[in-house]
């Protein structure tokens, strides 16, 4: 717990440090961008990576929170504030949605079932174009007024997108060696045996979206005063709602700074392509985008924390064991009581950080 | 009324011959395949460009097109599914969406953005069914479809290539035992799939427009199929996808087209969560959770 204080603390200060003396617009775009999708992975990683709860419904979280407090000031006057936690209260109501399903599917349903639910938000965003604007979308006014949000800075958002990751990592923290962390983990590795052992599969999963369902609705409102512009499309698509799963992935999933990693190295990446590679020829860097994605989630299926943490001989161990036919690896398998750290289940017991 | 079966009939058709690949690719490889939308597309762009400029028919065009694909999906099973398989949902989902990304944006280079529109005699001549006109091109492409995907239930169930897939399918383990070698099933397993998405892509762009951004549209309705017959189910992607047919053209005729999509999403959550093994699927061993050994 102290030393990922400590590297909390180091981040902010790198984020503070950049705020304070960089003028590069575009890379503190990035930055601030990258923070806000880091709450969001985070977020998404207590119910995904901590929970086992593969959720591709994210999206649809994300865009309550973006929509929440824009209509809410839009059509009632509701102050900003206000606003910005009723979003993150309505996006814990939706999670619940998630949860449900949680507590019935598993794997490539659950999956499948949660993937529905962020097109349903998509659809229900696009169809009732009179209040939400349908596929244009909301765009926000553009004025200097704190009290809404709306800074002329961009400064002044690189401090809130970094105050939403801090909240959002600190209550990260604070759960993942707690009793209900370990329950959390206890599901995600063997649902049967944690249950027979007296823990509560319904309590821990609905607490778990629950929690990842408020920081992804306030990082949903971050973002919808961040660019000023939301749509259907930019806050609930299916790209959307892949995204804070792939960047936990990408970072690595068991620990609570793998999002971080993954969202700073997706958002640079797609932003570094764009400016390298041009817009002259349509689609070549999103094919870059695509192959680099490919061949990363091949080599590594663990995320870059999960590389560093595996000890190399173990690594080597695991690995010719994975070029081995099954009755070798019978034969070459490790005492009983190590037998499931290795082979399929590494991924996610060994790299607790 | 008569006529809103119909139409839905003939749409639902191609939906299944789309549909059957992703449910045997999911059921006999246990993969989830979120580029196979992507197929359909390249099927649609690649037919109507070799039709226009060849000068061709489409339904000539379409087979030309089915002998690239064929090559296409042994590559792409080569280098990218061969080595998600077995791994976990993650490697797969972000795979195969890191591959529906660069096929998207390949069509996105060849093609470009635009909607591509194919005029053909045959196609856009009417025919009579029972008193309702239709275009000849959303028959041919039923009849077509209806034909292919029956034809792949009997090769599997008939023949001992298709007896032998079913039996990696069944138990991998046991199936090497006997001497069947499971490489060689996933691979056309996986290529027919492909193959199919193709041509179902090639007889729906006579009647319909296409671009790059096509294919994702059909990725989630084939899934809504899959899950709605049951997971690797022959059977159940024909009436899956003769059902989404119908659900769509009554939601398009009596609630309105913008609700199409939703009505189907809606189904989706409700089959997952009341009878997730779908029409034709088997129960899970697990009876606490519903794709418990995934």
């Amino acid at each position: 717990m102290k030393n990922r204080l400590i590297i909390l603390a180091a981040v902010s200060a790198a984020a503070i440090l950049i705020a304070l003396t960089s003028d590069n617009r575009f890379f503190i775009d990035t930055v601030i961008l990258a923070l806000i999708f880091a709450g969001f992975a985070t977020a998404w990683n207590f119910a995904g990576g901590m929970t086992g709860l593969f959720s591709l419904g994210h999206g649809g979280l994300f865009a309550v929170g973006a929509y929440t407090p824009v209509l809410l000031r839009e059509y009632f006057g509701v102050p900003t504030l206000v606003g910005v936690l009723l979003a993150a209260v309505f996006a814990t109501l939706a999670a619940l949605l998630i949860g449900a399903m949680s507590l019935r599917l598993r794997g490539h349903y659950f999956a499948l079932a949660t993937l529905a639910f962020t097109v349903i938000v998509t659809i229900l965003l696009t169809n009732f174009g009179s209040v939400t604007g349908g596929d244009e979308g909301i765009s926000l006014p553009f004025a200097n007024s704190p009290m809404d949000l709306i800074f002329q800075e961009k400064t002044s958002y690189l401090y809130l997108a970094l105050g939403l990751y801090i909240i959002t990592t600190l209550t990260a923290i604070i759960v993942i060696d707690s009793k209900l962390g370990f329950q959390m983990r206890a599901l995600r590795e063997d649902e049967v045996t944690a249950r027979s052992m007296g823990v509560s599969a319904l309590r821990t999963k609905l607490i778990a979206v629950m929690m990842s369902g408020f920081f992804s609705g306030l990082a949903g409102a971050v973002f919808a005063h961040y660019t000023l512009y939301i749509t259907p499309g930019n806050t609930a698509a299916v790209a959307v709602s892949l995204q804070p799963a792939l960047m936990a992935i990408i970072g690595g999933m068991a620990g609570v700074f793998g999002p971080l990693v993954g969202a700073f190295l997706i958002t640079l990446l797609k932003q570094q392509l764009i400016t390298v590679i041009g817009a002259d020829i349509p689609g070549l860097s999103n094919a870059f985008y695509g192959g680099l994605l490919l061949l990363s989630i091949l080599v590594l299926p663990n995320g870059l924390i999960g590389l560093g943490k595996l000890p190399p001989l173990q690594r080597a161990r695991n690995w010719i064991a994975s070029r081995l036919p099954p009755r070798h690896r019978a034969e070459s398998a490790p005492p009983p009581g190590d037998h499931d750290s290795s082979g399929s289940t590494r991924s996610t017991t060994e790299v607790n950080k | 009324m008569l006529d809103v079966i119909i139409y839905g009939l003939l749409a639902g058709g191609v939906l299944s011959l789309v549909a059957v690949g992703l449910t045997l690719i999911f059921g006999i490889m246990d993969i989830t395949n979120f580029a196979h939308g992507e197929f359909m597309m390249l099927g649609m762009l690649g037919t109507a460009t070799v039709s226009i400029s060849l000068g061709v028919s489409p339904y000539v065009a379409v087979l030309l097109v089915a002998i690239a694909g064929i090559v296409m999906g042994v590559v792409i099973h080569f280098v990218i599914i061969k080595q998600t398989l077995g791994k976990s949902l993650y490697v797969q989902v972000f795979a195969t969406f890191g591959l529906s990304i660069l096929l998207q944006s390949i069509a996105t280079m060849i093609f470009g953005t635009k909607y591509i529109a194919l005029d053909d005699p045959l196609a856009s001549s009417r025919v009579n069914i029972f008193g309702t006109d239709v275009e000849a091109a959303k028959l041919i492409a039923f009849v077509v479809g209806i034909a292919l995907v029956i034809g792949i239930w009997f090769w599997l169930n008939k023949t001992r290539q298709g007896r032998e897939i079913r039996a990696v399918a069944q138990d991998t383990y046991a199936a090497r035992v006997v001497g069947i070698r499971p490489g060689r099933a996933y691979v056309i397993i996986f290529t027919v799939g492909v193959v199919f998405a193709v041509i179902a892509g090639g007889l729906v762009v006579p009647s319909q427009i296409a671009n790059a951004y096509s294919g994702t549209t059909f990725t989630l309705i084939s899934f809504v199929i899959v899950v709605l017959g049951g997971f690797g189910s022959v059977p159940g992607a024909l009436v899956g996808g003769l059902s989404i047919g119908l659900v769509q053209a009554f939601t398009g005729v009596y609630i309105g087209t913008q609700w199409q999509q939703a009505s189907i999403f809606v189904i989706f959550v409700l089959v997952l969560l009341l009878r997730p093994q779908g029409l034709f699927g088997r129960k899970s061993g697990d009876s606490a959770l519903v794709g418990g050994h995934e």
